[in-house]
């Protein structure tokens, strides 16, 4: 595969659009049914940021900076998917009452825990997604959702206190 | 049990495989591409097409003016008479339309004959008159029958109308036999015969007889006369591109 950093600001080719853009699919469209929870949404707005990626790939500044900047595209497309239509915890088929945490049950487990992302706001949501499912640096979370490496923190200590209140923080984050 | 795990085995436990989905998106990227890339270049055709069809249209219609005038020609050049015939003349109603320039003359006035050359014939041409060769005359009831030879210039071309007129009395004469044309003025009995007497006679170039004398072509015809005429007969020739008259006088 092509290195992003050898690419100039020139027109990309089918070829290497097609390098570039592949491996990117997989961790955008976690993270889209992170946001979502729904995999058909997830699979879509990760197209639509392919059409804006190959729309804008070819004038991107710095194109190694690819995988961050695809991945906001991505969380941007999310939003917009959110805004349009609010995916909520009942379409995981799980009921609102649910609360087990048994070893055995593990799906109704992560049931629970997503339905606890769900109900964060954007921001606190996409930072949980990047760092804690897709492993991203806090860095490189930053990067994608366009703060401070900073603030960026703190709204990963807000967002994780908000989602299991009774955690250390410190040790969530290891 | 970590956060992170936790949140793994979440989102893990319920995502679909992705199978050949990143393949899928990448190619419906790059077929909108080319589905777009035609489109532009459609609409970029559109401008030249348009100018295109503006030129087509306007081919077609220089076609059709251009062929319609070639096949009026043809059918000119086709369908026109031979060299020399009446059909790219002057057509014959339209010398009869001319308007007889004949003197008239009161009955007691000198007959204004003329005009005529010094060996006696009449008219300047391309139509002459001469009286020597006249023959008859034939007695009628109703008048009287003169034979006599016209003469024309050998180059002469299209229709001859000749129409003679009493110049004195305005009594319309009458030809009968051979070249005798146009409305039927009546009907006699001459030399035993019915004859059907006509107000005109018309020579055509392009039948000329195979008579000739001294360079001039000769027509024979016959004139009526009515009873009462004054004996000043007016002579009006229209061809092409004249229109002669000469006086014959047969009392001088």
């Amino acid at each position: 595969m092509q290195h992003v950093a050898e690419l100039s600001r020139q027109p990309v080719g089918e070829a290497t659009f097609a390098d570039l853009l592949q491996p990117l699919i997989e961790p955008g469209f976690r993270l889209a049914f992170a946001m979502l929870h729904d995999a058909q949404a997830a699979e879509d707005a990760v197209q639509e940021a392919s059409f804006t990626a190959w729309r804008k790939l070819g004038k991107m500044h710095d194109q190694g900076r690819l995988r961050p900047w695809f991945l906001g595209v991505v969380a941007n497309q999310c939003r917009n998917a959110r805004r349009n239509r609010w995916r909520s915890g009942v379409e995981l088929g799980v009921p609102e009452e649910v609360t087990a945490v048994s070893g055995e049950e593990r799906s109704l487990v992560g049931a629970d825990l997503r339905r606890a992302i769900a109900r964060l706001g954007y921001d606190d949501r996409l930072v949980i997604a990047l760092y804690f499912y897709l492993d991203m640096p806090v860095e490189e979370v930053a990067t994608v959702a366009g703060r401070s490496v900073g603030a960026t923190r703190a709204r990963l200590y807000r967002s994780i206190k908000k989602l299991r209140p009774d955690v250390d923080v410190e040790e969530a984050l290891r | 049990m970590s956060l992170r795990r936790d949140i793994h085995s979440a989102f893990e436990t319920i995502a679909p495989p992705l199978g050949g989905m990143p393949e899928r998106v990448v190619q419906t990227v790059l077929a909108d591409k080319r589905r777009r890339r035609n489109e532009k270049m459609l609409v970029r055709l559109r401008a030249p097409l348009s100018l295109v069809a503006a030129l087509v249209v306007i081919a077609v219609v220089a076609a059709v003016l251009v062929g319609g005038r070639l096949a009026q020609d043809w059918n000119v050049f086709h369908n026109s008479s031979p060299a020399g015939s009446g059909g790219t003349h002057v057509s014959l109603a339209a010398l009869e339309s001319r308007p007889l320039q004949l003197p008239q003359v009161a009955a007691d006035a000198q007959c204004p004959a003329g005009p005529v050359s010094s060996t006696g014939v009449f008219g300047n041409g391309p139509f002459y008159g001469d009286p020597g060769l006249a023959s008859g005359p034939r007695q009628t009831a109703w008048g009287i029958y003169w034979n006599l030879i016209g003469e024309t210039d050998r180059n002469i071309s299209g229709l001859l109308l000749i129409r003679a007129v009493d110049v004195k009395t305005q009594q319309k004469y009458v030809f009968v036999g051979q070249y005798a044309a146009g409305a039927v003025a009546g009907t006699d009995q001459l030399s035993g015969a019915t004859v059907t007497q006509r107000a005109e006679l018309v020579l055509d170039a392009a039948h000329q007889p195979n008579r000739q004398r001294g360079g001039l072509t000769e027509w024979p015809f016959v004139i009526g006369v009515p009873n009462g005429n004054s004996g000043c007969y007016g002579y009006q020739i229209d061809g092409d591109s004249f229109t002669e008259t000469f006086v014959f006088d047969v009392n001088a």
